[in-house]
């Protein structure tokens, strides 16, 4: 064998391995890619939380799509039940405020964290209405706590 | 017709049943399943406090939880409107159902502990030294395989614990920095526990995770064979380099036999267990309500003690950190002193470190699972 053939052998076995890294990472990111399809037959992010006239209480838990819908003078306002810990649903405590029940991180009445692992705020999320009268929610989108959905 | 019956017969089995010791090696070599074994071993290896028989048990488990688990596997719907009631029909209709699951539920408890008891033991007498780097390496994915089993069995039936145990499992995942979230939703394949993380779960839990297992399985054990069995210290007959002018017993009856009796046991245990304890199920899963307190299944009741301080620290860091320090452990202490010996004096530092690392998961694992009560609150007296 002369020289020439055993340089060829050399670069025709590292192409080899070269395409062999590449054919894994290419596998790789193809399987993540598979994974991560945007299909979800989950329930959808907007929600529709009932006719306007059941929110005339200060506040009312629904509990399919996990808000607290609040209402004052300014009008009504949803806060996410999830807690921002590790995802459990809290519940309203006895002294007032919220507790979550998986690592006891507890809220005040507005959602600011007062306690616990929690490590931000319960999150409020955006509220519509349709034509029929009903309260729309959209999970998807964050307000701040001072947002209101204006009624009547 | 009694010789071609019988002619059949033996080309199944090529060698009669031994009778001596020179046809005892022969059947060990032409056996799919007896070649796994030596043909002869070594006297002390047979112990009990040799081995503790806690690989063979592990393996014994892992083949019990693969019967058991076809069979669920018969009944058992992964969708959410039909997984809970599957679980009601295999306890109330299916006959022999309960004691299907309820083998099942305590064969997949039992290995957890089992496989942690076996990488103590190894660890102890300093069996992933030398040649046993990698074989240790293995051992350690079987541990994390067996656990990640375990997590994606436990949402199966789809009842409250299993809904609210996943859904914080998931969201300690999403407590990676920078990539959690994505990370969680490849897991979930969606954006909280439904439909979709019930069936990867299901796929994973019945056909992935248990291939990988059994391939990573198959590598152990063929290791163990080719570094010639267990470790033997260098003070022990014949230890140190090679057997030579060491008596060595055939593995044909001394080890086969033995290891039969070790899996009537474990099988026997396994049933009693089953007839004797129910597999809680507890009332369908209902994303709108989380129970109080909200608990993962005992094993990993440690990383939520941890995850109740903070969830990227507690959830995410300690265990990972925990996993790599075990991957990377034989590339670390590479110090040849002690093999094959339980409590030998030149590892005092070593074994102190790891049994401050087991203490360290035992008391978290304890505190989390009788002293926590409703919202995690401490409580002194176990309910």
């Amino acid at each position: 064998m002369d020289e020439h053939s055993s340089d060829r052998r050399n670069f025709l076995g590292k192409l080899g391995g070269a395409a062999l890294v590449a054919l894994s990472a290419e596998a790789a990111w193809a399987s993540l890619r598979f994974a991560r399809a945007p299909v979800s037959y989950g329930p959808s992010q907007r929600r529709n939380l009932g006719h306007l006239d059941r929110f005339v209480s200060s506040r009312v838990y629904v509990g399919d799509a996990g808000l607290f819908v609040g209402r004052d003078s300014k009008g009504l306002s949803a806060m996410s039940a999830t807690c921002t810990h590790l995802g459990c649903t809290v519940r309203e405590a006895a002294e007032g405020g919220f507790v979550c029940p998986c690592h006891g991180s507890t809220y005040d009445e507005h959602g600011h964290v007062t306690g616990g692992p929690a490590p931000r705020d319960l999150s409020h999320v955006r509220l519509l209405r349709d034509v029929r009268g009903n309260l729309i929610a959209d999970l998807s989108q964050t307000v701040p706590g001072e947002a209101r959905l204006q009624v009547g | 017709m009694l010789n071609w019956l019988k002619s059949i017969w033996n080309s199944l089995w090529r060698v009669g049943w031994p009778r001596d010791e020179r046809a005892s090696v022969k059947a060990m070599l032409s056996s799919l399943l007896l070649h796994l074994h030596p043909p002869k071993i070594r006297p002390e290896s047979l112990k009990f406090r040799a081995t503790w028989a806690a690989g063979l048990v592990s393996l014994v488990l892992a083949l019990q939880l693969t019967v058991t688990g076809i069979y669920l596997m018969f009944y058992y719907i992964p969708h959410p409107d039909a997984a809970w009631r599957s679980m009601k029909d295999l306890a109330f209709v299916v006959p022999l159902g309960t004691l299907t699951r309820n083998a099942h539920r305590w064969a997949a408890h039992a290995m957890v502990a089992i496989v942690t008891v076996h990488m103590l033991r190894v660890y102890m007498a300093s069996g992933y030294k030398g040649s046993r780097q990698a074989n240790w390496v293995a051992g350690v994915a079987l541990w994390f395989l067996t656990l990640a089993l375990s997590f994606t069995g436990y949402l199966l039936p789809w009842d409250q614990l299993a809904y609210w145990a996943v859904t914080v499992g998931s969201n300690m995942a999403a407590a990676v920095p920078l990539v959690g979230d994505h990370f969680r939703q490849l897991i979930l394949g969606d954006r909280s526990v439904g439909e979709s993380a019930l069936l990867r779960f299901y796929v994973l839990h019945c056909v992935a995770l248990p291939a990988i297992l059994f391939l990573i399985v198959g590598f152990h054990l063929f290791r163990v064979r080719k570094d010639g069995g267990l470790v033997v210290s260098e003070h022990a007959p014949g230890g140190g380099r090679g057997d030579e002018g060491h008596k060595l017993v055939p593995a044909w009856p001394h080890l086969v036999y033995r290891e039969l009796i070790v899996t009537l046991v474990v099988t026997a245990t396994l049933l009693a267990l089953a007839l004797w304890l129910q597999a809680p199920l507890e009332a369908e899963a209902d994303p709108s309500r989380t129970p109080n307190p909200a608990k993962a299944p005992w094993y990993f009741l440690g990383v939520q003690e941890l995850a109740h301080y903070s969830a990227f620290w507690g959830g995410v860091f300690v265990p990972a950190a925990t996993l790599l320090g075990l991957a990377l452990l034989p590339y670390l202490d590479t110090h040849a002193e002690g093999v094959g010996r339980y409590l030998p004096k030149e590892r005092r530092i070593a074994q102190a470190l790891f049994a401050a690392l087991l203490l360290f998961m035992a008391v978290t694992t304890v505190v989390g699972t009788l002293f926590r009560g409703p919202a995690w609150a401490l409580m002194w007296w176990p309910k």
